[in-house]
């Protein structure tokens, strides 16, 4: 009997963990999944099956030391393996999707142009970027994740994750034909 | 290697994107801002419960000792 009610009360504080964390994560792991697939349905699927996957290992008491990088790493290989998976993905699709302007970034304020070129291009080159370096660069300048958080999500040492950051920044600079110089003047 | 400056600019430069589906509430100024709406939010959350629900029954019918 009191072994059943620790296990009730185990349970109820795990939900109650799950609850907490789905409200602080959810919106980050999405953006991370939409990101990646430029489908917010695809976006909303992987989500689900993220915390999911994360409930399955709170449950079987896995050792889980930060439970946002655990997350972003399930959304990760869960993505990694529906490319894997999607070999035949319908050239129709992309194009019934692009005729809908379900693809390709915009922004919100339609009168700044420039920058709306600029910021659609950006996103464009992030994609365009080598992978090491694509999830990095995200994870970095937008998630705002610590290159040692990086280096867990990716199974990569914090080093080699700063290289990549600087290195794809670098890259997406060359990219964009930015002159910094001016701009930051 | 990037300057501070340089990366700092970079960095504003991703935070003003949008999007990428253009399904997004009006008003997302930026990437940071992309969110999942209230409604897919809880659609998700009670779709995860209804799975847990479910797992919690199967558990059940499983003897624990």
């Amino acid at each position: 009997m009191v072994n059943t009610n620790t296990k009730l009360s185990a349970v109820q504080g795990v939900e109650k963990l799950f609850g907490e964390i789905y409200s602080r994560e959810s919106d980050a792991i999405f953006r991370f999944c939409l990101l990646r697939t430029s489908d917010r349905e695809m976006a909303l699927d992987f989500t689900q099956d993220t915390f999911m996957r994360f409930w399955n290992s709170l449950m079987l008491e896995k050792d889980i030391k930060n439970h946002r990088t655990f997350l972003f790493t399930i959304a990760r290989n869960l993505i990694i393996d529906w490319y894997r998976k999607k070999k035949a993905f319908s050239l129709e699709t992309m194009m019934e999707n692009a005729a809908e302007g379900r693809s390709g970034f915009q922004l919100v304020a339609p009168e700044n142009v420039e920058t709306e070129v600029e910021a659609g291009m950006l996103i464009d080159k992030i994609r365009e970027l080598p992978e090491p370096y694509s999830n990095a660069v995200y994870l970095r300048c937008v998630e705002e994740l610590k290159p040692r958080e990086i280096s867990k999500i990716l199974g990569e040492s914090a080093n080699v994750i700063s290289v990549r950051i600087s290195r794809g920044l670098e890259q997406l600079r060359q990219l964009l034909h930015v002159n910094v110089k001016t701009k930051t003047v | 290697m990037l300057k501070q400056k340089q990366f700092k600019l970079v960095k504003e430069q991703i935070r003003i994107i949008k999007c990428p589906d253009g399904l997004c509430p009006a008003g997302i100024d930026t990437l940071k801002e992309v969110t999942l709406t209230p409604e897919e939010k809880r659609s998700i959350y009670f779709r995860l419960k209804d799975q847990i629900f479910r797992q919690k029954l199967l558990l059940r019918k499983v003897p624990l000792f």
